[in-house]
């Protein structure tokens, strides 16, 4: 290879490489700034949404229009609202989309379709209420845009000022974030009918008696919003004619991630009935219903005797507590029983709920990355995209400036292909690992604004996970999960170290007859065991080891586990019944995360034996066979040689293999989630440390990036998200820095063996 | 000096030992009878407080034995150093510290708990806690040495009184991984059946359906897809840093280093943070198909998953390409000097050895390589947390990547609901995960050892 020269035409094409990757570059960064400076316009834009009604003042028994119109600077695909009206002195008598919406619209989630007869339900429910709830969707060009034009009546009556007013209007741009928007409110003056007095309807109340036989239930909330952390109380009500009611069925929707159920308890109309959760209890039904948003079917079943004049009041009272800024929708499922069984039609009525500061908050699909409101203009993936291939082709920019370095050693011609097939495939993991640090950048840049580093060095950590926290409180102290990675990691390689030497000694030197061939392939078999077997099998090293050992008295509470939860377990483990039912299982989810550094710290160190094993035995293996002769020539025994001649040449192997593996102690999530925990909320104390529950970082980090106990993973809340990707930058700094060391130590030990 | 004279005895030790009547006759050779067995007397207490640390690490009635028994290693060693005193008119340096450190270590044993009640910490640490580790460390120190005295200093001596100190930790971690194993085989089997295997799971609204079917073939699939895409990049990194070093072949070299440094946290985060760039894309859109894969629900509408097979297998291609670099580079580096001159001196361009002489010499690295990657990806739940799906909606290279073990983190953490209702299959789904990984590995080893055999045999006898 040495022997020949390089090639006289080869700097030109490099030349030509070069500046077509800088053309590129250039073409590259012109769009992305384009589509950035665009992106940015965008998010800055505000939007308006406003209620016209088509006169300000009419007499009673005339009709007329009113419209919703919206108005933005970009196209939208969606809008949502609820208008609210005084039905004493409106009506509603018709509703139509506008035309750029044409048949996407619904109100009160009644697919609209144009037909009258569900035109007219709406309208029905929307007397009866006094407000509409419309939901809209279609693609609307930038600018003005008619969402909805209701037709409506004026009371004959007293007349009055009927304010038509729009709560909590909301628009999705077209790539379905929530635009920051104004509502304008409208008004329309009824002018009084002489001589009629209408008695008023009350507002909010349903008018039992225009549904014969029939029975509506809605869903009042105390008031329309509730800050974050507090309570407020939504009362189901029921009007209906039916004489004989004998089971009250009521579901509720809501969003768990804004909203969590607090009590549920009977209304004053059917005091002293029974309540239940579907086949449980109401206190599960409010457990699940925190994790599932829905409150399942609570039954009630009402006393016999009660009035038999129909029913109006309120059956039941939810009480609900805020915890993040949003707006939920409030969905009912009703269903009404006979003593015998036999159902009742009932129409059940939806509402909504803004928690905080409501509507100017994306909500639920908010990724990581969308910092807030505010100047940014959040993260544009095709812009995030286009800024991630710019850096791949810098890179590959300066690769080629590289390159002529090399020109007077390396020739280039179609004879050699395999320097430009295997230079182009070895850059892949190159640019990709390029790629994984400017994601986890981008994500990270956010919490060093929002929380601010100084924050993050506190010793306190307090998050929703486990719902001890609102968000008025959240305190993001990384120290505890510091200290619990640095325990971890010791715990895990300490115990791990020796073991795989030992292991990786008795199958190369030390063969100890019949051990030794059976060490080898065990390794190599236990190598393949995923780490969340182990994970899973933590419930029999608790049963063995660290209840009978440390379960004394007051080690329970260092061990933050419950010995009624725990008995039960050991009563019933393994579970063997097939017929199964959720009643019966005293654990649920309370077990994950009840346990100790130490038992995950052995657990990862039970990951890390196979793991640390066949590369140190590798090393082993891989020095020279002259050492071992020589010294066994000059009269060595074999302990002796291994120690002085075999281990010393394989340290940079074994250097290797530490490294790697306390990396990949520090960097496990799913045995310290399980086995410890995720979330360190503060230092322990020092004398249960290593037995209190103190995940890592990581284990941390990655349900802050992604809640675990979410279906798919669903997307974080801010900060949390971006703090979690921040811990994964530490990581990888750290990881870096790990790797550049152990590069560094490796070239130093093989300089003290050569010299 | 002693060693000098010891590593001269050597050679006669081997030879003893190879005629078949090695240790108790070079035992018999070294001592007298009333020697042999007071020397041997630390060996049998050793063997006893093994006994009983063992037992006491598993039962905690046990544990009342353990002060006679370190009580009796300590008497033992006693006579043990009394005897060489009197046989050589001096201490033995190593018998006397284990004699003091076995007295230390009854008195410890006798006073701790007495200690701590003191303290006002009782039932802080069991009693077992502190005698267990106690117990087998002193053990094993005393069968060490006792084995160096049985056999008079000698190398061989020296050779077996390491034995201990490797026995003792690999013993631990069989019984642990016993116990794991065992656990998983006792506590999983029950639920196991055909129909489980081969049916769908379903977590849709309260029709909770175990069914594993889906999650193993997803497991194949993510295995093959990640080997198919990782397998060119790995290969070919591997060549260049091998073949052409220099500083793109350092820089290559410490990518490819820091993607298996960085591990899987941060890969995952990163996945999941560019499938939430492409959140707001349509479930339609081609670039959020191939990155977050979708399904059609009943109405035939697409839905969005939360990261495809083929978006997972791209990722998880990252953490293995290492792996096949790394072995695909030592594979070429350990390709002798003779054959490489050989095939230049021949004619071969460099393409033509690569092709026909570097790499099957490398193939069986490259396939150790595949077969470790293939582990890699089996067990790198932890990508997955960040993308994964229950996968009732079909596996295929655009729908959402699911897996056995995904299924065994849904059935831990997943929405309370599931969770409750699936508690009891998950050690059946680790125990169908545990057989799956452990037929692959065996697989794996079977035809690592016919290519070794095949390409290197060939090269090495023309």
């Amino acid at each position: 290879m040495d022997l020949n020269k390089s090639v006289g035409w080869l700097p030109h094409r490099r030349i030509r490489l070069a500046s077509a990757a800088r053309g590129l570059l250039a073409v590259a960064f012109a769009v992305t700034t384009l589509l950035g400076v665009n992106g940015t316009a965008s998010a800055a834009s505000g939007a308006t949404m406003k209620v016209s009604p088509s006169v300000s003042s009419i007499a009673g028994g005339t009709t007329f229009t009113v419209d919703i119109v919206e108005s933005a600077s970009v196209g939208t695909i969606g809008a949502n609202a609820t208008l609210t009206f005084d039905p004493t002195l409106v009506q509603v008598t018709g509703m139509k989309a506008g035309p750029a919406y044409g048949k996407g619209l619904s109100f009160f989630g009644i697919s609209f379709d144009g037909s009258t007869e569900k035109a007219g339900a709406a309208a029905t429910k929307a007397n009866q209420t006094g407000t509409v709830v419309f939901e809209a969707s279609g693609i609307i060009p930038a600018g003005d845009a008619t969402v909805v034009t209701m037709t409506m009546e004026a009371v004959k009556g007293p007349g009055g000022k009927a304010s038509l007013s729009l709560r909590a209007p909301s628009l999705l741009d077209q790539d379905g974030n929530a635009l920051p928007i104004t509502g304008t409110n409208g008004a329309v003056t009824v002018a009084p009918t002489p001589g009629v007095t209408a008695p008023p309807k009350p507002s909010g109340l349903v008018d039992a008696s225009a549904l014969p036989d029939s029975a509506v239930m809605t869903l009042i909330p105390e008031r329309p919003q509730v800050a974050v952390g507090e309570s407020v109380t939504v009362e189901v009500k029921i009007a209906t004619t039916s004489t004989q009611i004998g089971l009250i069925k009521a579901s509720l929707a809501f969003d768990s991630s804004l909203l969590q159920v607090q009590k549920v308890e009977a209304g004053p109309l059917v005091k002293g009935a029974t309540l239940q959760s579907g086949l449980t209890t109401i206190a599960a039904g409010i457990d699940l219903a925190n994790s599932s948003g829905k409150l399942n079917e609570v039954r009630i079943t009402v006393p016999s005797g009660a009035d038999s004049q129909g029913m109006d009041g309120t059956v039941l009272i939810i009480t609900l507590k805020g915890v993040a800024n949003g707006t939920s929708t409030l969905d009912l499922g009703a269903g009404l029983e006979t003593p015998d069984a036999g159902s009742i039609p009932v129409v059940a009525q939806p509402s909504q709920l803004v928690v905080g500061s409501g509507g100017t908050q994306p909500d639920a699909g908010t990724t990581g990355t969308d910092s807030n409101g505010g100047g940014g203009g959040g993260a544009d993936p095709l812009f995030v995209a286009l800024a991630a291939i710019l850096t791949l082709l810098a890179l590959g920019d300066l690769i080629i400036l590289v390159l002529p370095r090399r020109a007077g050693r390396q020739r280039l011609s179609l004879r050699r292909w395999p320097f430009v097939v295997s230079l182009a495939l070895g850059l892949i993991p190159v640019l990709m690992f390029a790629g994984i640090v400017v994601i986890v950048v981008i994500n990270a840049l956010p919490a060093v604004g929002d929380p601010g580093l100084g924050s993050l060095l506190g010793d306190k950590f307090i998050y929703q996970f486990s719902g001890q926290g609102t968000q008025g409180n959240w305190t993001w102290g990384l120290l505890p999960a510091l200290w619990g990675t640095v325990e971890i990691t010791l715990v895990a390689v300490l115990v791990a170290l020796p073991v795989s030497l030992a292991m990786a000694v008795v199958s190369t030197e030390f063969p100890m007859g019949p051990v030794g061939r059976v060490v080898r392939p065990l390794v190599s078999m236990l190598s393949g065991i995923p780490p969340i077997v182990y994970a899973v099998s933590l419930l029999v090293f608790v049963h063995l080891f660290m209840i009978p050992k440390f379960a004394a008295n007051s080690s329970f509470n260092a061990l933050k586990l419950d010995p009624t939860t725990i008995g039960a377990n050991a009563a019933t483990w393994p579970p063997s019944g097939v017929p199964f039912d959720p009643g019966s299982y005293p654990w649920g989810t309370t077990m994950v995360g009840g346990n100790s550094v130490l038992l995950g710290g052995i657990l990862v160190a039970l990951l890390l034996v196979p793991f640390m094993t066949p590369m140190i035995a590798d090393a082993i293996r891989n020095v020279p066979t002259s050492a071992r002769e020589a010294s066994l020539a000059l009269g060595a025994n074999r302990a002796y040689t291994l120690r002085r001649a075999i281990l010393p040449m394989a340290v940079p192997g074994m250097i290797t293999a530490v490294v790697l593996g306390t990396l990949k102690a520090i960097g496990d999530i799913v045995i310290v989630s399980l086995a410890v925990g995720w979330e360190a909320n503060s230092i322990p104390n020092p004398v249960f440390d290593v037995l209190e529950k103190t995940p890592s970082l990581a284990a941390q980090g990655a349900n802050m990036i992604t809640p675990f106990n979410t279906p798919g993973g669903g997307p974080s809340v801010q900060p949390a998200a971006s703090i979690g990707f921040l811990t994964a930058l530490l990581f990888l700094l750290a990881a870096a820095a790990m790797v550049l060391l152990m590069n560094y130590l490796k070239a130093r030990w093989r300089r003290r063996l050569g010299a | 000096m002693t060693d000098s004279v010891g590593s001269m005895t050597d050679a006669v030790g081997r030879t003893s030992d190879a005629d078949g009547h090695g240790l108790m006759s070079r035992i018999a050779d070294n001592l007298a009878g009333r020697e042999r067995v007071t020397l041997g007397l630390p060996l049998a207490a050793a063997a006893i407080c093994a006994a009983v640390g063992l037992g006491a690490l598993f039962f905690n009635g046990v544990d009342a034995a353990s002060l006679p028994a370190m009580g009796l290693l300590g008497a033992c060693q006693l006579t043990a150093v009394a005897t060489t005193y009197r046989r050589t008119a001096s201490l033995d340096r190593r018998a006397t510290l284990l004699l003091v450190l076995c007295i230390a270590a009854t008195l410890v044993l006798f006073v701790a708990p007495e200690w701590m009640y003191g303290w006002n910490i009782n039932g802080i640490i069991h009693h077992s806690v502190l005698s267990v580790p106690l117990l087998l460390l002193m053990s094993t120190a005393t069968a060490a040495h006792s084995v160096r005295a049985l056999m008079g200093a000698s190398p061989s001596g020296r050779d077996l009184s390491l034995y201990p100190w490797l026995i003792l930790p690999i013993a631990l971690a069989l019984i642990a991984y016993g116990i794991l194993v065992g656990d998983i085989v006792a506590s999983g089997i029950g639920g196991l059946n055909l129909n489980l295997l081969t049916t769908v799971g379903a977590s849709a609204g309260n029709g909770y359906v175990p069914g594993f079917l889906n999650n193993i073939l997803g497991t194949f699939l993510l295995m093959f897809m990640t080997l198919v895409i990782a397998f060119l990049p790995g290969v070919g990194a591997g060549v260049f840093m091998a073949e052409y070093p220099g500083r793109l072949a350092g820089l290559i070299d410490f990518c490819t280093q820091m993607l298996r440094a960085v591990s899987m946290f941060v890969i995952g985060a990163a996945a999941f943070g560019l499938v939430h760039l492409l959140s707001s894309w349509k479930a339609d859109d081609l670039l959020s198909q191939l990155v977050r894969g979708s399904y059609s629900d009943s109405s035939g509408q697409t839905l969005p998953e939360h990261g495809s097979f083929l978006f997972a297998a791209v990722i998880l291609g990252l953490l293995v390409m290492p792996v096949i670099a790394k072995l695909t580079e030592e594979g070429l580096r350990s390709v002798p000097r003779e054959i490489r001159e050989g095939s230049i001196a021949l004619g071969a361009t460099e393409g033509h050895g690569l092709r026909r002489i570097l790499l099957p010499w490398a193939a069986p690295n490259i396939l150790t390589g595949l077969v470790l990657a293939a582990a890699e990806a089996n067990g790198s739940l932890a990508v997955l947390v960040f993308l994964g799906v229950i996968g009732e909606h079909g596996v295929g290279p655009l729908s959402g990547v699911t897996t056995l073990d995904y299924s065994i983190f849904e059935i831990s953490w997943g929405p309370m609901q599931y969770t409750r209702v699936m508690e009891q299959y998950r050690l059946t789904a680790a125990l169908v995960l545990l057989l799956l990984t452990m037929g692959l590995t065996v697989l794996a080893m079977l035809l690592q050892r016919r290519f070794a055999t095949r390409y290197r045999g060939s090269l090495t006898s023309n």
